[in-house]
């Protein structure tokens, strides 16, 4: 009946007309509707009074703003009200000091009017109804009429006591949508739970008033941001059952036997399809269940059984192992993770094992420790040069090692990474190889050898030349290496090896390669060995080196033997070189170990080996000997440089440097400024290495020639290398050279790997040193630094190689002018040495630097003169002063560090310096 | 009583007990009284703090007070600004809530029909369709609202609404007798 009732009330409602015609219709129907029965009540509410009102609105001219807020007459506040989206600002505040008694009292009444927007409230009306609803808006002109939405009669005042049919019915049916109180009807607002504070009006007391259930999603969005709810504890209905829990809720009987799918089944007809063994292992019953349940059981009563540190496990099992877990919050027991990992066993053994691996993974490269034998670095079984020196606390190693930083540079650098296992393990394939073959055939080998030898000694013209006092000093060196290695004191080893070179200008290096074999026990060998041996299958001379390592093996002894044996194995080569002449000498004191045999065996084998780990250098090498270009090698030799990283063991060389500079003033200075304080030690070491092997190399060759050459060439080049690094360097002048050296350079190993390359490149060892074995000869290099005496030594078996590197070097490198004037000397050399050109080319920048080595070699120079003359005299002048500088440089270096002061020279001085001085006092 | 003499007893902060013309007695004190639309707002005695209750009392309709105390700091409003949104946004969920519950409302419909649309409201989904309880958006439950009133929809959603709305009929029953 809706409907056309709604439509004629509305009608009558305009005639009663008040001002505002539908406000005036919607109150006619309100008071009609509680006035008559619940019928037209509703459907006057419904229809018109929905859509009467929003229309109204525009029209209704000023003042009524029913809908959308509160009007007022009162100007200010008014308009405050009506900016929706605004703070509405009410007289509230200004009530008290209102100027006018109305106005701030009404200005109040409109703000408490808008607090009771979107609230339920009550509302009577004039026949004492009660309608509740949702307060949406007031008119506080003049009248105070509102607007419910939702509204529902609550209390029909016609009717005294009880609930009259009309509430009844109202409450079955939907509210309506909106009610309008006109002011005539209106008696008052009960509102309870009213908040007068703007702030909690716009917050959860709404919410809570409206009793809604706010999920997560909703308190997500934040709408209720600003305020925290107001929490409620939950409390248990006096009904509810009490002590509800796993324990107790299945204890009782009616309970115990509770079937939930029994049960499903019986209410809802659910045949369930529940099967345990879709959750667990399938219990199989059989004969056996008894053992099984026994073995069961006490597996469970073991595990049970263990102790545990860990809380969460000591938990369950019921335990209590800390007390002060007890007093724990849940927070920190169960949910907080834990990171002092103090309470779990398994992360300490975790962290215990990481430790491990760092040792593993460092040690090595630290070196300083015995993780440096492990360490693949250490290959050899004397662990890598770096320690062995340490532990040994051979006068030599000693200081070099003894700079825990420059050890450290050492092994940051590559060195221990560069010797792979792979490589490790073939260099021990190749050890125990030939050291069976040695065994077997160690006489015939070493006739061979020796034979061999003197080919390659008559093949290398510098022998011929300088093969006279190469020999000598061989056998020198070759008795040197002995003592020395036996004595491992860097100090007697360098002072007889002295002895000896004083002799033939080849002992100071001698010295310096024994003390290396002995006191670093030929670790740094190790790393250098598969070079050395390399560079002896190239050089015909390097089968003689061989011998030499053996021989230094024997000084050096067992686990070292590997190491020594490759830097000896230089100077056997040498040695042999010599040898052809001297070579047995060399060979017998190499025999001691390996002698003969390995070397032959030895150089053909590292090469292969070498190649595995430097293939390139190898295939530089070969390059080399087929004349490759040296820029070639010298590429070659730049991987090499990164090992020389090592450089730190260059300071003592450095000062051997300096030693040779020390003619050169100018290079002298410079390369000190090189090492200077910090770096010198390090190009030092490098330049040490460098030296070491060319040393060795070219004490070998045209020992002191060869070595001068050599030493001059890569010395030379290798110090400037190092230098370089300094800038020291490039003033230097090696100008050309060095600097081709110093692009190189900036990796001051590099440059000494360069230098050095060029030697064993000529040899091809310097190929090797890139690679794997520029690790050795790094450790070498450092060793070398204190070694470098004792590969002076076997630089005289050695040098027979080296001259030919210088000699290749020089005439390979007779582009750089220095270089090639040696060369001319050794021309009959030159065959070989132009294969080691090759490398030789990386020399070249040496020859380059070997000019400034002539000035250097102030010490070598004695022995150098020697050599240069009798070698390379102008160009191998340099050459050769470098050689015997390097040789001398530890010699020459302790007293260049002494007079020069650097620092690195101070550890290779001792070594060097002792031999050197040896040397030189001898000299 | 005069309205208007009474209008000057409406002073901000008097604790009153009031009777109305229709009946109510309460006590409160004044918060305002708005001489021109003659409305005293009262704050019932029995509620403090942030949540008060209030009473907007055409003072036309008091039919008369006594004079309890005077109340120190009637209104502390600390904060005296509204947030027209807020309010809005309040009102709008308040009138959604509202419209739900009243949705569940059966229009024309028996106390019983609307009994068993509640309960059946606990388990299932459920509205109302003229007088029809429509279950599950298929299944029709039909005045009377006994179990062979169940039509429409699949068979095992008609099988479970009739045995649903059977066993409730027995609950309501059971209530009903107890």
């Amino acid at each position: 009946m809706s409907q056309p009732q709604v439509q004629q009330r509305p009608a009558a409602a305009n005639g009663v007309g008040r001002r505002r015609p539908e406000r005036d219709v919607s109150n006619n129907r309100a008071d009609a509707g509680f006035r008559s029965d619940s019928q037209n009540w509703r459907s006057s509410s419904q229809g018109p009074s929905r859509s009467g009102p929003n229309p109204s609105a525009s029209p209704g001219a000023h003042g009524h703003g029913h809908f959308n807020s509160i009007s007022s007459n009162s100007g200010s506040v008014g308009g405050s009200t009506r900016s929706s989206g605004e703070r509405a600002e009410t007289g509230v505040a200004s009530l008290p000091r209102g100027a006018g008694v109305e106005k701030p009292h009404h200005d109040r009444l409109l703000f408490m009017a808008m607090c009771l927007i979107g609230q339920p409230v009550e509302v009577q009306v004039k026949n004492g109804s009660f309608y509740s609803g949702i307060f949406h808006t007031a008119n506080t002109d003049k009248d105070f009429g509102i607007v419910l939405k939702m509204a529902r009669l609550i209390k029909d005042g016609t009717v005294k006591g009880g609930k009259s049919d009309a509430v009844k019915e109202a409450a079955r049916k939907a509210p309506q949508k909106t009610l309008v109180i006109p002011a005539k009807d209106f008696v008052q607002i009960i509102a309870k739970d009213v908040s007068l504070t703007g702030d909690a009006i716009a917050n959860g007391r709404a919410r809570e008033n409206r009793a809604e259930i706010v999920t997560d999603a909703v308190l997500s969005q934040g709408r209720q941001r600003e305020v925290e709810r107001e929490l409620k504890p939950w409390k248990p209905d006096d009904e509810a059952p009490r002590n509800l829990g796993l324990e107790s809720t299945f204890q009782s009987s009616w309970n115990r036997n509770w079937d939930q799918f029994e049960t499903n089944k019986a209410l809802f007809g659910v045949e369930t399809t529940f099967n345990e063994e879709l959750y667990t292992t399938k219990l199989e019953r059989g004969p056996q269940m008894r053992e099984r349940e026994r073995e069961a059981w006490r597996i469970a009563r073991e595990i049970e059984g263990q102790t545990t540190r860990n809380p969460h496990v000591a938990e369950e099992r019921g335990i209590r192992i800390a007390p002060e877990l007890e007093t724990m919050d849940e927070e920190s027991k169960f949910s907080s993770v834990i990171r002092g990992a103090k309470l779990d066993v398994g992360e300490d053994g975790e962290y215990g094992h990481i430790d491990d691996q760092n040792g593993q993974t460092f040690g090595s490269a630290f070196g300083g420790s015995g993780g440096a034998s492990t360490s693949p670095s250490g290959s050899s079984a004397g662990g890598s040069p770096y320690h062995s020196p340490v532990g040994r606390g051979s006068p030599l190693s000693s200081p070099l090692v003894g700079d825990p930083a420059s050890i450290q540079a050492l092994n940051l650098d590559p060195s221990c990474p560069q010797v792979p296992d792979d490589v490790y393990k073939e260099f021990l394939l190749f050890k125990t190889q030939e050291t069976l073959r040695k065994k077997e055939t160690s006489k015939k080998q070493r006739e061979d050898q020796v034979n061999e030898l003197k080919n390659f000694s008559e093949s290398l013209r510098i022998k011929d030349s300088e093969l006279s006092s190469p020999k000598a000093a061989p056998k020198a060196s070759s008795g040197d290496p002995v003592s020395n290695s036996s004595r491992h004191g860097s100090q007697d080893g360098g002072a007889r090896p002295l002895g000896s070179l004083d002799s033939k200008s080849s002992l100071p290096s001698s010295g310096s390669p024994v003390h290396l074999t002995a006191a670093q026990a030929s670790a740094p060998p190790a790393s250098a060995l598969p070079i050395p041996v390399g560079l002896g299958g190239q050089l015909s001379g390097t089968p003689s080196t061989l011998p030499s390592i053996v021989t230094k093996q024997g000084t050096a002894t067992a686990g070292t033997s590997f190491d020594a044996s490759p830097m000896t194995t230089p100077a056997v080569g040498q040695s042999s070189g010599a040898l052809s002449s001297n070579g047995l000498s060399a060979p017998s004191s190499l025999s001691t170990s390996f002698g003969a045999p390995s070397p032959l065996s030895v150089p053909s084998v590292p090469v292969s080996h070498g190649v595995s780990p430097s293939v390139s250098p190898s295939s530089s090498v070969s390059s080399v000997a087929s004349g490759a270009p040296p820029c070639t090698k010298k590429s070659s030799l730049n991987p090499n440089a990164k090992e020389f990283k090592l450089n730190p063991n260059a300071k003592a060389f450095t000062p051997s440097f300096t030693a040779r500079p020390a003619s050169p003033m100018i290079q002298g200075p410079v390369y000190m400024h090189a090492g200077l304080p910090p770096v010198t030690p390090m190009q030092g070491v490098p330049v040490g290495m460098n030296v070491g092997q060319y040393m060795q190399q070219p004490g070998q060759p045209s020992q002191y020639t060869q070595y001068n050459n050599a030493m001059a060439a890569a010395a030379v080049g290798s110090s400037p290398q190092y230098m370089q690094p300094p800038g020291g360097y490039v003033p230097g002048a090696t100008g050309p050279p060095v600097l081709p050296g110093q692009p190189n350079m900036k990796m001051p190993p590099h440059s000494q790997q360069q230098v050095v390359g060029p030697p064993y490149g000529q040899q091809q060892q310097l190929r090797y040193p890139p690679q794997g074995h520029p690790m050795q000869p790094q450790p070498y290099l450092h060793a070398n630094a204190q070694l470098y005496p004792q590969q002076m030594l076997y630089p005289s078996g050695q040098l027979l190689y080296i001259p030919q590197y210088p000699q290749g070097m020089m005439q390979g490198q007779p582009v750089p002018p220095p270089p090639q004037g040696p060369l001319p000397p050794q021309p009959s050399q030159q065959t070989q040495q132009q294969k080691h050109r090759g490398g030789g080319i990386p020399q070249m920048h040496y020859s380059g630097a070997p000019p400034y080595l002539p000035g250097q070699h102030h010490l070598p120079q004695p022995q150098i003169s020697h050599l240069h003359n009798s070698l390379q005299p102008a160009p191998g002048g340099l050459a050769p002063t470098s050689m015997p500088g390097v040789q001398q440089s530890p010699q020459g270096m302790v007293a260049p560090t002494g007079s020069g002061g650097s620092v690195g020279g101070g550890n290779g001085i001792r070594v060097g310096g002792k031999g050197g001085a040896g040397s030189f006092a001898q000299q | 009583m005069d309205p208007a003499g009474s209008g000057e007893q409406f002073v901000v902060g008097y604790r009153l007990a009031i009777k109305t013309t229709l009946g109510d007695d309460f006590e409160g004190h004044v918060l305002t009284y708005d001489k021109s639309s003659n409305i005293v707002v009262i704050q019932e005695s029995d509620s403090a703090g942030p949540r008060r209750n209030l009473r907007f009392v055409k003072a036309n309709y008091i039919k008369d007070f006594t004079f309890l105390g005077k109340v120190e700091e009637p209104l502390d409003i600390k904060s005296p600004y509204l947030d027209l949104n807020s309010l809005r946004s309040r009102e709008e969920a308040a009138i959604r809530q509202a419209e739900a519950d009243a949705e569940r409302i059966g229009v024309g419909v028996s106390q019983e029909a609307q009994d068993i649309f509640d309960a059946l409201s606990k388990t299932l989904p459920v509205r109302w369709e003229k007088t029809s309880i429509v279950v599950l958006n298929d299944v029709r439950v039909n005045n009377p609202y006994l179990p062979e009133n169940v039509t429409g929809g699949p068979p095992a959603a008609n099988e479970r609404v009739r045995k649903v709305l059977e066993l409730e009929r027995k609950r309501l029953q059971n209530r009903g007798t107890s």
